[in-house]
């Protein structure tokens, strides 16, 4: 089994009487890229920021790398390259100063990396140029930048695609899957933008009102999303029963009063509809369906999950 | 924390600010020291006082004059420490540049995200500010001094008794300074707003000390609160020779209590603070 880079358990953060955080447990196994994904106040920036102690729990234990004791979890945060909600930069200094900044603050030695690092988040023509004259997409990559200057071991994105055009928000996907094949990097990423999540996620934790509700990897989730055929018919319970005695399915589940959704024989759906049409159920409509993450994600937080 | 403060350093030393500042700061010194060295009275004459007053008062008739003092080199330092007090609101800029940038940029979140404990952050800003201060002070005292003796002469030879008499007034000074300074950085780590900073930093020098002026107005013995607040202790420690040891000591414990109270509250505050 992969090594633990990060272990919550009971993490639990109130905010005047409010619970941000609720008793949340999560595990990030070295490799991996974990999406969180929730809607606006669900959590996901409140555990980022416990995570990388701008926030103090009230309850609950953080474990990174194998550190819980808070002396070496200070020193386990210094593996960590985080950009947590909107980057934040000396507006007055330029890009390659303010990363100059933070290589002497980091201790890092080599004095090219700071080049280096520009030119892998595509600013190396604007190093000299001032912060505060930076698009919002260049404040972005800027705060990538800084996550990856100490070649860390985990890097934690908060909403990293924020305010970057179609162009950069492929570079940005493309640099986290290389980052992450090529280097073993581990990742959290935290996003509203579920079809950009689902690119590179390998692994993802659904988070709402301040509790993880949902913990799955890919594999798990194209089973929960997994392809379907949805016919529209004239009898939904007789069509029920066709497929159950005539097709020995039971992988279907009855939607409307007129819709079926049948999860087999998706490769041969003509032999579905043939056998309904022989029994005498008409079959007026079917569709190819497959839910996205974003439907699974609707289904969980807004209602039963299924 | 040495990176933090070598990191502080290249940024503070890259920008413009830093080097206004010591600019203005030292035309304050030299129009310090050039101060000193011309007095002028006022004519009597000139001035829209009843004349049985002024014959009463002895001044009537008197001739406008101008005196000149010419004070030499060893007298400035004694003569920089009686308004060593004005130098307070100069050291409001170096807190920002040490850390209301920080908190004004945002950029703090930065910095214990990667790894550095929030003790360590707020040892390094104190390092830096304390820092600061000694350099602005030593600035304060010296340029002056060389100015002046590069035209009048320095005066008596510089002996040990005369380096003695001005680092104990320097560093009653510099306790105090940093003291000040300090309360800044804890309204700093407690409230995380510049403006705010600005606020309290302005409302600390000026408020106790006026405050005090008034509430004796009515009651006399109020006065005796001034013993306690920094400002007053600031003036006053420029005539620290001529005191008794008893004010003295009083003096520097005041001034160690406010350093003292001022680093507990900010490792306190600052340890369980929300950083945004």
């Amino acid at each position: 089994m992969n090594e633990i880079v990060l272990k919550i358990t009971g993490l639990t953060k109130k905010y005047k009487g409010v619970v941000a955080v609720d008793n949340l447990d999560m595990t990030l196994y070295s490799g991996d890229i974990y999406g969180l994904i929730g809607k606006n106040g669900a959590g996901k920036t409140t555990l980022i920021r416990l995570i990388t102690s701008l926030s103090k729990a009230d309850k609950g234990d953080i474990m990174l790398f194998d550190e819980e004791k808070k002396s070496k979890l200070d020193q386990a945060r210094r593996r960590i390259g985080a950009v947590v909600e909107m980057p934040a930069f000396y507006p007055n200094l330029s890009a390659m100063r303010n990363l100059e900044y933070y290589r002497r603050l980091k201790g890092i030695p080599d004095k090219k990396v700071v080049n280096k690092t520009l030119k892998m988040v595509g600013l190396e023509k604007v190093g000299n140029k001032k912060f505060k004259n930076f698009s919002l997409g260049m404040k972005q990559r800027l705060g990538l930048g800084l996550a990856l200057l100490n070649n860390p071991d985990f890097i934690i994105l908060d909403e990293p695609i924020n305010g970057l055009d179609p162009v950069g928000i492929i570079e940005i996907r493309e640099t986290i899957k290389s980052l992450n094949q090529e280097y073993g990097i581990t990742m959290l990423i935290s996003s509203h933008i579920l079809t950009e999540l689902s690119m590179v996620a390998t692994r993802y934790g659904i988070i709402n009102d301040g509790m993880l509700i949902k913990e799955l990897d890919t594999n798990e989730l194209d089973e929960k999303c997994k392809k379907s055929l949805v016919l529209t018919v004239d009898n939904v319970a007789s069509a029920a029963g066709i497929i159950e005695t005539e097709l020995q399915s039971f992988n279907y589940k009855i939607i409307s009063m007129q819709e079926i959704q049948v999860y087999d024989y998706l490769d041969n759906p003509s032999e579905v509809i043939y056998k309904l049409s022989q029994s005498g159920v008409r079959v007026s409509k079917f569709t190819e369906m497959g839910d996205s993450l974003e439907d699974y994600y609707i289904s969980l937080v807004g209602g039963a999950v299924s | 924390m040495i990176n933090i403060i070598r990191a502080d350093f290249y940024r503070i030393f890259n920008g413009k600010g830093i080097y206004i500042t010591v600019i203005l700061f030292l035309l304050l010194c030299y129009a310090t020291s050039i101060g000193e060295q011309v007095y002028i009275g006022v004519a009597v004459e000139d001035l829209d006082v009843e004349e049985d007053s002024l014959s009463r008062a002895g001044t009537l008739n008197q001739e406008e004059e101008v005196e000149t003092k010419n004070k030499l080199g060893r007298d400035i330092p004694f003569v920089v420490s009686r308004t060593h007090d004005n130098s307070l609101y100069f050291y409001l800029a170096l807190l920002f540049f040490v850390i209301g940038a920080d908190f004004s940029a945002g950029t703090v979140k930065n910095t214990l995200a990667s790894g550095v404990s929030r003790l360590k952050y707020y040892l390094a800003k104190g390092i830096e500010l304390f820092t600061l201060v000694l350099v602005f002070m030593l600035l304060e005292y010296i340029v002056p001094t060389l100015f002046t003796t590069s035209l009048y002469g320095f005066g008596e030879p510089f002996d040990g008794q005369y380096f003695t008499d001005v680092m104990t007034i320097f560093g009653v000074q510099l306790l105090y300074s940093i003291a000040v300074v300090s309360c800044g950085l804890f309204f700093a780590l407690w409230t995380k707003k510049t403006a705010v900073i600005n606020s309290l930093y302005l409302s600390l020098c000026l408020i106790p000390i006026i405050a005090i002026m008034i509430l004796s107005a009515y009651d006399v013995n109020l006065l005796e609160l001034s013993k306690y607040e920094m400002i007053t202790n600031i003036r006053m420690s420029a005539n620290l020779l001529e005191l008794p040891s008893e004010d003295v000591l009083r003096m520097i414990l005041v001034g160690v209590t406010y350093l003292a109270m001022s680093i507990v509250g900010s490792v306190l505050v600052f340890r369980r603070t929300e950083i945004k």
